[in-house]
């Protein structure tokens, strides 16, 4: 009984999963609260990222 | 520890309990108690994830550190923000999307039961070893410096944990992390403050700078390439992208925090401000670290900073043999201030012949200096092979002893009490949710009520922190608390990142391939560990490899195709 009951949870929970995949409006097409895209954001952090080890090493340079 | 101090730390334990309960109050079902009922705004998510990774550990052992090593420690999260926009473009949309409970759960939509089961097994070994870890390590650096049994430390500890964890569940936790993220660094943003200002007279924090940079405290980059070197730019930038892919991709305690963002965007925005906040602020934190180092060039240092050890010499038959040592290094220590005086008037002077000679001196010196404490290092070994001979966990909070007025004292304790219980509460948060919903609710009782489970959540939440107290008070002394903690977490990171990648960008790879391949990751990921000096942060990269190599061998040779992905739920 409980390997039935178990298979036909696994199929309902891939129909709910599949329903929720065919969305053709996404919750992660939103777009972010500012820069407007997701890749300006994405854009942004990984800039940040250059920019301080760009500092880091001058920083280092200077003082050493 | 004046009155005032007792004042400030007690207040503000307090308040973090309270403010615990306040905040959790509420969580009347699993989803309220366990995801916070998905209503986090991403600044909370933000802080509580900064403050999930920041442990006390990060705190006290940081600055010493620096002030033992330099700053080349920071090159270490490079690879972080890379890995938060990896993950804010892959994994959030698709937890957010099936409304897994774990990361784990996600596994079995995409591969099987089995799979799902073993890498919560995993994940629950590993952090389970580490959650002891979490409140063990500062409870034995609070212990030492207050002079307080270590069972007292880690029952506080681990006992305010339980109250506002099993209380509000992971509302309380996301929120009290935000709160605790505040307190330690404003306590440590006046700490810094205290330190510049402490420095002598004539020496700002330009010659601050240029003494810490002159003695090797400033190496924030170093560009060689060397697998057996922990610490350089290609290390932090691959071998901190796999750690911090697999700790915030596939680690519950990670995970639980932005599976709490009321939506895809503030899951998002959540792990984005970590990626960029995460290395200022780690920068700063090792930044403090030097200007102690700078202040104890001025201001001569203990010979060792663990009282406990000294106080052991002491009382042992090499006591002379230490008096000899301490005068030594009494004498050492002023010949090394007037080098430094010689080296500061020629950075004055902008001469670099001069700038030379006074450098070349001053490391001379140094050395000496450094000489002096590894005698003593070797004096206590010889009194007890099995003392504890780093005291870079000491040093940070034997200066904040010694030299910060009262209240401040107090508060930097709160901070490191604080940044204890933030790691620890999202650790056993997500112990807790792990042993409800991937193993109690998959494999125990699949039927039970909400209430039911609920019940089971909070006593399983209450039993994980009491774990963690009891595996704190039991727990023998460790060398390097940073590199124990990370190292513990690496030889099984690259086996559960491999399993995930595999989720998401290997459609064909099915579920039985990918739970044999995971075992034959672990395998070499344990013989690198043993057998070669591979520096660990390269183990998530090989065992992620082997796991993804492994499972396309077996995928093509034994189980083939049509067992592949159960769902469309992969990136394509």
């Amino acid at each position: 009984m409980s390997s039935n009951h178990e298979s036909q949870n696994s199929k309902l929970e891939t129909r709910n999963l599949n329903l929720k995949t065919q969305n053709p409006k996404l919750e992660s097409d939103a777009p972010p609260p500012f820069f407007r895209s997701w890749r300006n954001l994405y854009v942004m952090v990984l800039g940040e990222l250059v920019l301080v080890i760009v500092l880091f090493y001058l920083f280092m340079k200077a003082f050493r | 520890m004046r009155t005032l101090d007792w004042i400030v730390l007690g207040l503000t334990l307090l308040s973090i309990v309270l403010y615990g309960i306040y905040k959790g109050r509420g969580s009347r079902n699993i989803k309220g108690f366990l995801l916070a009922d998905r209503r986090m705004p991403w600044y909370a998510v933000a802080l509580s994830i900064m403050a999930t990774q920041a442990s006390a550990i990060t705190f006290t052992s940081t600055p010493g550190q620096a002030y033992v090593d330099g700053m080349r420690f920071v090159q270490f999260y490079f690879g972080l923000p890379v890995a938060m926009v990896i993950l804010s473009i892959t994994a959030v949309p698709i937890f957010h999307r099936l409304g897994v409970y774990t990361a784990y759960e996600y596994l079995e939509h995409r591969f099987d039961l089995k799979t799902r089961t073993l890498t919560s097994i995993i994940f629950l070994i590993q952090r389970g070893l580490s959650a002891g870890m979490t409140i063990y390590a500062p409870s034995i650096v609070l212990s030492v410096m207050l002079e307080w049994d270590v069972r007292i430390t880690s029952t506080i500890i681990g006992g305010a944990i339980i109250i506002y964890t099993t209380s509000g569940g992971v509302k309380a936790v996301n929120w009290t992390d935000s709160q605790q993220m505040v307190i330690i660094m404003s306590g440590m943003a006046l700490a810094f403050a205290m330190t510049i200002y402490l420095l002598p007279s004539g020496v700002g924090f330009r010659e601050a700078l240029h003494v810490a940079g002159g003695m090797g405290r400033l190496n924030l980059i170093d560009w060689s390439f060397n697998l057996k070197n922990r610490y350089n730019f290609w290390s932090g930038l691959i071998g901190g992208l796999f750690v911090a892919l697999a700790y915030f991709g596939t680690d519950q305690s990670q995970v639980q925090r932005y599976l709490t963002g009321r939506s895809v965007a503030q899951s998002r925005l959540g792990l984005l401000f970590n990626g960029m906040a995460k290395i200022p602020m780690q920068f700063f934190i090792l930044l403090l670290g030097a200007m102690v180092f700078v202040f104890y060039q001025f201001e001569r240092p203990p010979l060792f900073f663990n009282p406990i050890e000294v106080r052991k010499i002491q009382q042992s038959p090499y006591s002379d043999s230490y008096r000899t040592l301490e005068q030594q290094y009494d004498e050492a220590f002023q010949a090394k201030s007037h080098q430094l005086q010689n080296y500061l008037a020629a950075t004055r002077s902008h001469d670099p012949e001069r700038i030379k000679d006074a450098k070349e001196k001053l490391d001379a010196s140094k050395r000496k200096t450094d000489g002096i404490r590894g005698a003593l290092i070797q004096l206590l070994t010889a009194n007890d092979p099995t003392t504890d001979t780093s005291d870079t966990n000491y040093i940070f909070l034997s200066f904040v002893m010694r030299y910060l007025p009262a209240g401040l004292v107090g508060l930097i304790f709160a901070c490191i009490f604080a940044a204890s219980m933030s790691s620890s509460s999202g650790e056993l948060s997500a112990l807790a949710t792990c042993s409800v919903v991937d193993i109690y609710k998959r494999h125990v009782v699949k039927m039970g009520s909400e209430r039911h489970y609920l019940i089971v959540s909070r006593a399983l939440m209450a039993l994980w922190g009491l774990y963690g107290i009891a595996f704190a008070q039991y727990a023998s002394h460790l060398g390097s608390l940073v590199e124990a903690v990370n190292i513990l977490g690496s030889l099984f990171y690259g086996t559960l990142l491999g399993i995930f990648l595999l989720a998401f960008y290997f459609k064909s790879v099915g579920g039985s391939a990918t739970f044999w391949a995971a075992f034959a990751g672990e395998a070499v990921v344990l013989y690198c560990f043993r057998f070669t000096e591979i520096s660990w942060l390269w183990y998530n990269v090989v065992g992620c490899g082997v796991v993804i190599s492994v499972a396309l061998i077996l995928n093509t040779l034994l189980f083939g195709s049509a067992l592949g992905a159960r769902t469309s739920v992969s990136l394509k």
